[in-house]
């Protein structure tokens, strides 16, 4: 699973370099995500920009990511394409991770 | 280099050395050092023999002598002997031919073939070397350079035993690999037979008939889906996606065939006891997935999305709850298709979370099309998904067929879209068709 990572004050950037987030990426995706956060970090923005797929699995992965952090962590999405946006909007999980069309719209709004 | 020797082959040396002459005596100290390898000397000249034999007795090595190639051939084979000095120049085969027939053979053992001769031009040296000789010792030979050489060869003989004993390690993990392999692959080809067993027969239930599409990818899927009565006036169905694929997911979706059914009221919570006539009533769909919300929430990213409905057999009202799952297509009658529902919460994602109900009018002909994801997201070799319009203009395009028609040209069409016919995720389809009352 390749990501990148970035702080922007008090969020992580992590912009996902796969094109497909599913079954067979998630739980490696899981697995770095859980590291950021034992590394202390309690907010985020992942930018999937790059991802033209994502199923339940990818979801699963964002959704665990969530559970692991608790109450007082934060995920926001950036640059989700139609296709999952649509995913997002589906499962009603734009409900939970709010989506912004880029890193900086979504980094702008919670200032 | 630092040669190790024993005492008692200093001595041997020491003696020979003195002597100048060889000893005839062949019956030197005897070899209790059995760890030390047999070696055979092959050559036709019984001197030669006698004296590269007793110095290798003297050390402790047990040897056997041949006076030509072809005894020597036996003598290997039968003794499983490691280490071989060997003439160049002898009657019936000389020790280049020994040492190729030691070669191409199947001894199933490495064999360090230390070639001696009189000879010690490079050009026969290479030239030995080529036929697979592992070592030269010209003769006469110094006694010193001989146990050098020696030792060399019981070092390679060792590390190949090593080796061989690893390699013995490996093959026997690579059996016992394979027979745990081939047992999950019979486990899974149960399980996916069962998972078969527990898929309904297309059939006509009351005013309703329907048909399905299943394709695991593995053998066996997170995907699942039944019809079934519910009372003599309804019926229900589901379909469901467990995330991910394979054992786990087959086995919560073994698991929910299980609890989904139209079973008497005590034993199903798709139904629940009144105290007057008729003493049950039907579960609302959203409350029934609310339910299973409630029962399947875990720490992890367990869910599945689903659809539960339920449709009043007498006067076509449809009623659902989609929890995340894509869009039914309803295809009227008429011949006009449309994409019903909305949006929902995969079950067991999220505590506390609404579930909506979603009401339609079915009239007789009508058909209620139920798909995993994996087939609008299937994809061809551009890399394009099937996606949802294409998925409803196929159906689109055989409503005018019988069910079973219509469920072999869908199939029919996403196959030649996609290419090939094997697919990344599992795809299901159920479809179910509102018939014209008798």
């Amino acid at each position: 699973m390749k990501i990148r990572t970035e702080s922007k004050g008090r969020y992580l950037v992590v912009t996902v370099l796969e094109e497909r987030l599913g079954a067979d990426r998630a739980v490696s995706f899981k697995e770095s995500l859980a590291r950021l956060i034992d590394q202390g970090h309690g907010a985020f923005v992942f930018d999937l920009t790059a991802v033209t797929f994502i199923d339940s699995s990818g979801l699963g992965a964002i959704l665990a990511t969530a559970k692991r952090l608790g109450r007082s962590g934060e995920i926001l999405i950036a640059g989700a394409s139609e296709t999952v946006g649509t995913m997002f909007k589906l499962t009603r999980m734009d409900r939970i991770f709010p989506l912004f069309l880029t890193v900086e719209e979504a980094l702008s709004a919670r200032v | 280099m630092k040669i190790l020797q024993t005492p008692r082959a200093y001595d041997a040396q020491a003696k020979l050395m003195k002597n100048g002459e060889p000893e005839m005596d062949s019956a030197s100290p005897s070899p209790s050092e059995t760890s030390k390898p047999e070696i055979l000397i092959v050559d036709d000249s019984p001197v030669q023999r006698a004296l590269l034999g007793q110095l290798l007795r003297s050390c402790g090595h047990a040897v056997v002598e041949a006076t030509n190639g072809v005894e020597a051939l036996k003598l290997i084979e039968e003794r499983r002997i490691r280490i071989v000095f060997t003439d160049w120049v002898m009657p019936e085969m000389t020790g280049i031919e020994l040492i190729e027939k030691i070669r191409d053979g199947n001894l199933g053992f490495y064999v360090y073939v230390i070639l001696c001769s009189g000879k010690n031009s490079k050009t026969d040296v290479i030239a030995g070397i080529r036929k697979g000789a592992d070592d030269f010792l010209t003769k006469p030979a110094v006694p010193e350079e001989l146990l050098a050489r020696l030792h060399a060869g019981e070092r390679v003989i060792e590390l190949q035993s090593r080796i061989a004993k690893e390699e013995d390690k490996v093959a026997q993990a690579y059996t016992s690999l394979s027979k745990a392999h081939s047992k999950l692959r019979s486990d899974l080809d149960a399980a996916a037979e069962l998972q078969l067993s527990l898929l309904p027969h297309p059939a006509f239930l009351d005013q309703v008939h329907f048909d399905w599409v299943f394709r695991p990818t593995n053998e066996v899927a997170g995907d699942i889906f039944n019809v079934f009565p519910l009372d003599p006036e309804h019926i229900g169905f589901y379909q469901l996606d467990v995330s991910g694929h394979g054992v786990p997911a087959a086995m919560l979706s073994f698991y929910l065939s299980k609890i989904l059914h139209g079973a008497p009221v005590r034993d199903s919570f798709l139904k629940r006891a009144l105290p007057q006539e008729p003493f049950y009533e039907i579960v609302p769909p959203d409350e029934v997935v609310s339910e299973l919300n409630r029962k399947f929430q875990n720490d992890g990213d367990m869910f599945f999305t689903m659809i539960y409905g339920t449709l009043n057999t007498k006067s076509g009202k449809l009623q659902f709850t989609q929890a995340g799952h894509p869009n039914p297509i309803l295809s009227r009658a008429g011949g006009s298709t449309v994409l019903i529902g909305g949006t929902g919460f995969p079950v067991g994602a999220l505590p506390n979370v609404e579930f909506d109900l979603v009401e339609e009018q079915l009239n007789p002909g009508d058909r209620l099309i139920l798909h995993s994801d994996g087939i609008t997201e299937c994809r061809n070799d551009r890399k394009e998904q099937f996606g949802t319009d294409r998925m409803r203009e196929c159906v689109q395009d055989s409503s005018n067929q019988q069910l079973e028609e219509f469920i072999g040209a869908f199939v029919g069409k996403l196959v030649d879209w996609r290419g090939r016919d094997e697919f990344d995720d599992d795809i299901s389809l159920l479809a179910i068709e509102y018939t014209v009352a008798e």
